[in-house]
């Protein structure tokens, strides 16, 4: 299932504790489900930790005027500790901070920040920013930062940001989801263009598992238009994801779905 | 070892990570605890550097708040 795989689980579990995913090999035989409540557990306690000095941090934010408090943000402030003093502002505080920053530290604070813990934040900030933003973190393959925040952007700033990406981007995304239930409605706004990408993708970057989960995941409809592209898009893919299949790296549900 | 993965998770883990080998638990120990160790430093230095950076006349606001 995209985003519920062990391995997935293991990338954002490493991604949280700042070492590389083969560092946690070790938790290999761990359900995604148990993965992801340990992860959760983290996540609270090392907030919960320093809750008193990110209080301090947000409060101070709020005490001098804004543009103050996003310079100063911007320029000591290091994105992890942004990113955990940003839960504790107000939504509307939050979206003039995020105004006056540049893209790149707004990367760098997405890229520390659990939207999961301030969904509130995430949600009003504008879609402009957030496909700027997207873009800013798909060229530093931020893949497992952008999976969680799809959970909790608007609809406005979702199609903003799908139509800023690329189909390996978005393939490599879908892999990652923490949640799933937005798949449809991502499939919905993807060009055909996009979609030629994800098989092409799927093909020269050997991202058989990443195809693999994701058509599994797809209701029929998107499905079929997957196998539709399939069939228009020539001899190499389509060879690619017979030999992918051959090879036992394309599970049979997959390729059944696409090789109709 | 386990008290130690509890202790920093504030919690019992879950049990499939409660059942993990000792060395593994302690393994993972180990990584919340430099995770958590390494967000302190940076905390240290951040109210520091905020301290330096308000402008002047904000600076016994912000020392007042952040308790530096």
């Amino acid at each position: 299932m995209v985003g519920s795989s062990v391995a997935s689980e293991i990338e954002k579990l490493a991604h949280q504790l700042g070492v590389p995913a083969e560092q946690l090999a070790c938790l290999d035989p761990i359900s995604p489900e148990q993965l992801r409540e340990l992860r959760a557990q983290i996540g609270d306690a090392l907030f919960e930790a320093e809750r008193h000095r990110f209080t301090r941090m947000a409060l101070l934010s709020k005490a001098v005027p804004v543009a103050v408090a996003a310079k100063v943000s911007e320029a000591v402030l290091p994105p992890l500790l942004a990113a955990r003093t940003a839960e504790l502002f107000d939504p509307h505080r939050a979206v003039e901070m995020v105004a006056r920053m540049s893209d790149a530290y707004l990367a760098n604070v997405a890229a520390a920040m659990d939207p999961s813990r301030s969904p509130e934040v995430v949600v009003a900030i504008p879609p402009e920013r957030v496909a700027l933003v997207g873009r800013e973190l798909a060229r530093r393959r931020e893949w497992v930062v952008m999976g969680a925040f799809v959970s909790f952007v608007s609809p406005a700033a979702l199609r903003a940001a799908v139509q800023v990406l690329t189909g390996e981007q978005l393939l490599r995304i879908s892999f990652v989801l923490d949640d799933t239930n937005r798949l449809a409605e991502i499939s919905e706004l993807l060009s055909d263009r996009q979609v030629d990408q994800i098989l092409q993708a799927a093909m020269r970057h050997e991202l058989w598992r990443e195809l693999d989960e994701l058509v599994g995941e797809l209701g029929d409809k998107h499905a079929d238009r997957l196998a539709e592209r399939l069939d228009v898009a020539g001899a190499e893919v389509c060879s690619a994801v017979t030999a992918a299949h051959a090879a036992g790296r394309l599970g049979d549900v997959a390729y059944g779905r696409l090789a109709r | 070892v386990s008290d130690r993965l509890s202790e920093l998770l504030g919690t019992e883990p879950p049990a499939e990570i409660a059942a993990l080998p000792d060395r593994t638990r302690a393994q993972l120990a180990q990584l919340v605890g430099a995770a958590r160790a390494q967000q302190g430093r940076d905390l240290d230095m951040a109210f520091a550097a905020v301290i330096k950076t308000v402008p002047l006349p904000l600076r016994p606001i912000a020392r007042r708040i952040l308790g530096a």
